[in-house]
């Protein structure tokens, strides 16, 4: 269990970590789609790779950004001491 | 052994009994290979193929039955995060994402990956955002947190009110799209397949509510996943020679980008805002694969992929499953899970697209129509599929698919048993019902918890109170069932419409109460109705022509109204009180006991020393 006294920071670090999870993967769902024709005439994988990136590439950064995230946010909660035992 | 409903051990043979389960669905399938070889009559399969995992998840539901409300509306708390993910990827896509999206995904090309950013970023957004507070909190029902956060039956009740349309558009899109594969599967009439679809979902929830839906649930979505994966697996050895189709089907793309030049697809120049995806009826193949924004411009792209994120996160059908994982932790590993599953299913939907392009190319364009398939015939004489023009050579533009048919046609052209095309079906079924009977559990929950016994915050005696949510779930089936048939729309589109109203009433309010202190019941009353009413505003405008605005793209334009609103009539109000403020701060750290679960203990101890 978090202590009162601890919160405050285990909030801020929180924050912190909920800014650095989301805004790189919204960037990116924005960003891949609008170059994608661009990035076309490349490849990879032997796909084009604006359609590559687009759809295997944007569920891959999602998978990737959830797990990081749930690593970091644990992290997060056992350096504030809240270790949830079932 | 008994288990009280405190204890929170997972079943540790739950892996056993899925195992049992997935063996006997194989078998099922294998033992009518069998039978088709040995020559048993058609209608004997499809009744089989249907009626048979049918029977194994109504099983599955009615053993699970409880009488407990822990159990009933949270499934006591103990579902391993797997299995949470498995169920929520599942029921979020449903039959319309997986049937719908494969066909817009071919039909559209690569303008379909709006559906797929859109499912999976969801997750990633309920994961960050809002599911680790709610889990912490731990009501039954959206509307029974927000009344409960910020101490207002008005928001509880209004909110009841407003979550239960897009629950409703939800069930309906499921059982329409239920109703056009069951009766391909079955060939019954429209009511017949509706009231199979009924029975199935009252069968496999009426007893258990939740704890029914997360068991039931988890083996249609296993299902779900072999009728998807098996054959596109299959024709991905056929054609690339390795199983994975997610990641093998790059070779045919390009090639099929070269004979796309050869045909002169054209390149289509769009306004930025343009919106235009396929319907039901039947739909020419007009786009490249790989060229983007051929029917949806790049603006409106990432506008339909934000926007419909942001409504999967809030989806107040999804959210109460949330609540069911053990711990907070479990809950963002369930999530993790969820957007895993979810990727891995569209993609596969993705490949299914890239293969029956190339079967188009391959086998359709260059002949003339005398010369077209056996499969294609039946597929046209079925209404699913058409050529038209009397060129000897047919170019790709005169070959017209049904975007719902697109799934099962693969099977088909590449002339598998029948059986195959019956279990992609019969898998497109599983998910309706999946999906169907998360919604009108989560919509039962909502009429019964929240707008029945609204006005208090103490529930009624457990028997009656499960009794009630009991008759809840299934006039919401009911009336969902009476609302798909009544409203014959485009099932795509309703889904759509669900998550642009969940994204423009439900995701400002639910963001806010986690992340804003100064949020006030008014605020949150006026924030939804804004998101509310502008959002269905802008739909009714983008139907009828009068903006340029598509009405799926309603969110745009509720989102910012829904948070503009919230903030506005927050600072108008004074300040909450420091009770919701304590309420607030439990909620946002994790561990330590449940903020329901402690109410309610509370609350019973009271009840007990009450002086007679």
């Amino acid at each position: 269990m978090i202590e009162r006294q601890e919160r405050k920071p285990y909030w801020r670090h929180t924050k912190w970590q909920m800014l650095a999870s989301l805004l790189p993967f919204l960037l990116v769902v924005i960003v891949f789609p609008l170059y994608a024709d661009r990035l076309n005439s490349n490849k990879f994988l032997s796909f084009p790779l604006g359609y590559f990136l687009a759809g295997h590439g944007l569920v891959l950064i999602a998978v990737v950004t959830v797990a990081s995230f749930v690593n970091r946010q644990d992290a997060i909660d056992h350096w504030h001491g809240g270790h949830e035992n079932l | 052994m008994p288990l009280s409903s405190r204890s929170r051990a997972i079943n540790p043979r739950l892996g056993v009994y899925f195992g049992i389960f997935t063996s006997a669905f194989v078998a099922l399938v294998l033992v009518m290979l069998i039978f088709e070889q040995l020559g048993a009559s058609d209608t004997l399969l499809r009744g089989l193929m249907l009626g048979g995992p049918l029977a194994l998840y109504a099983a599955i539901g009615l053993s699970a039955g409880c009488s407990e409300p822990l159990e009933f509306f949270a499934s006591g708390r103990r579902v391993p995060p797997f299995f949470n993910g498995l169920v929520l990827a599942v029921s979020a896509m449903g039959a319309t994402g997986l049937v719908a999206g494969t066909g817009l995904l071919f039909l559209n090309g690569f303008d379909g990956w709006f559906l797929v950013i859109a499912l999976t970023g969801g997750f990633v957004i309920m994961a960050i955002l809002i599911a680790p507070y709610l889990r912490k909190f731990g009501a039954f029902t959206i509307p029974s947190y927000l009344g409960r956060r910020l101490e207002s039956r008005l928001v509880r009740l209004a909110a009841a009110g407003l979550v239960a349309i897009p629950m409703l558009l939800v069930i309906a899109a499921e059982v329409r799209t239920g109703i056009f594969v069951g009766s391909w599967l079955t060939g019954q009439s429209e009511q017949m397949v509706a009231a199979i679809l009924a029975a199935a979902i009252i069968l496999a929830i009426i007893l258990g509510g939740m704890r029914s839906a997360s068991w039931a649930n988890s083996s249609e979505s296993i299902a779900v996943l072999m009728a998807l994966i098996v054959p596109a697996a299959m024709v991905a050895v056929a054609v690339t020679y390795l199983p994975f189709a997610q990641l093998s089907h790059g070779p045919v793309l390009r090639a099929l980008g070269r004979l796309e030049v050869q045909q002169g697809m054209p390149i289509p120049i769009l306004s930025p805002l343009a919106f235009d995806i396929a319907g039901v009826e039947l739909q020419s193949i007009v786009q490249r694969m790989s060229k983007p924004f051929g029917s949806i411009g790049s603006v409106s792209f990432v506008l339909a992929s934000l926007t419909l994120m942001a409504g999967v996160a809030a989806a107040p059908w999804l959210l109460p499953r949330v609540g069911t994982t053990p711990s907070v932790y479990d809950t963002r590993k369930s999530l993790g899970w969820a957007t895993f599953i979810i990727g891995m299913i569209l993609l596969t939907a993705s490949s299914v697209a890239v293969f029956m392009r190339d079967v188009v190319m391959d086998m359709l364009v260059g002949y003339s129509q005398s010369q077209l398939p056996e499969w294609f015939r039946s597929l046209e004489a079925a209404g699913l599929a058409g050529a038209h023009g009397q060129v000897p050579r047919l170019p790709i533009s005169s070959f017209s698919f049904k975007r719902d048919a697109v799934l099962f046609a693969l099977p088909i052209a590449y002339g598998y048993p029948a059986v195959l095309v019956y279990l992609s079906l019969a898998g497109a079924f599983a998910a309706a019902v999946a999906a169907a009977s998360m919604s009108s559990l989560a919509l039962g929950s909502v009429l019964s918890e929240d707008v029945v016994n609204g006005m208090q915050w103490e529930p009624a005696p457990n028997r009656i109170r499960l009794t009630l949510a009991r008759v809840s779930i299934a006039a919401a089936v009911v009336v969902g069932i009476w609302f798909a048939l009544i409203v014959p729309a485009d099932p795509l589109k309703l889904l759509l419409w669900a998550l642009a109203l969940s994204a423009s009433g439900l995701f400002p309010v639910l963001f806010l109460s986690i992340w804003w202190k100064r949020l006030t019941a008014f605020g949150a009353l006026a924030g939804m109705a804004a998101g509310f009413g502008v959002a269905v505003l802008a739909m009714i405008a983008g139907e009828a022509g009068w903006s340029g605005l598509h009405s799926v793209l309603a969110g745009v334009a509720g989102m910012p109204a829904g948070f503009l609103v919230a903030v506005g009539a927050s600072w108008l109000s004074p300040m909450p009180s420091r009770q919701a403020l304590e309420l607030l701060h439990d909620m946002r750290v994790p561990g330590g006991e449940t903020v329901h679960d402690r109410e309610m203990r509370l609350l019973r101890l009271k009840q007990r020393t009450r002086p007679l």
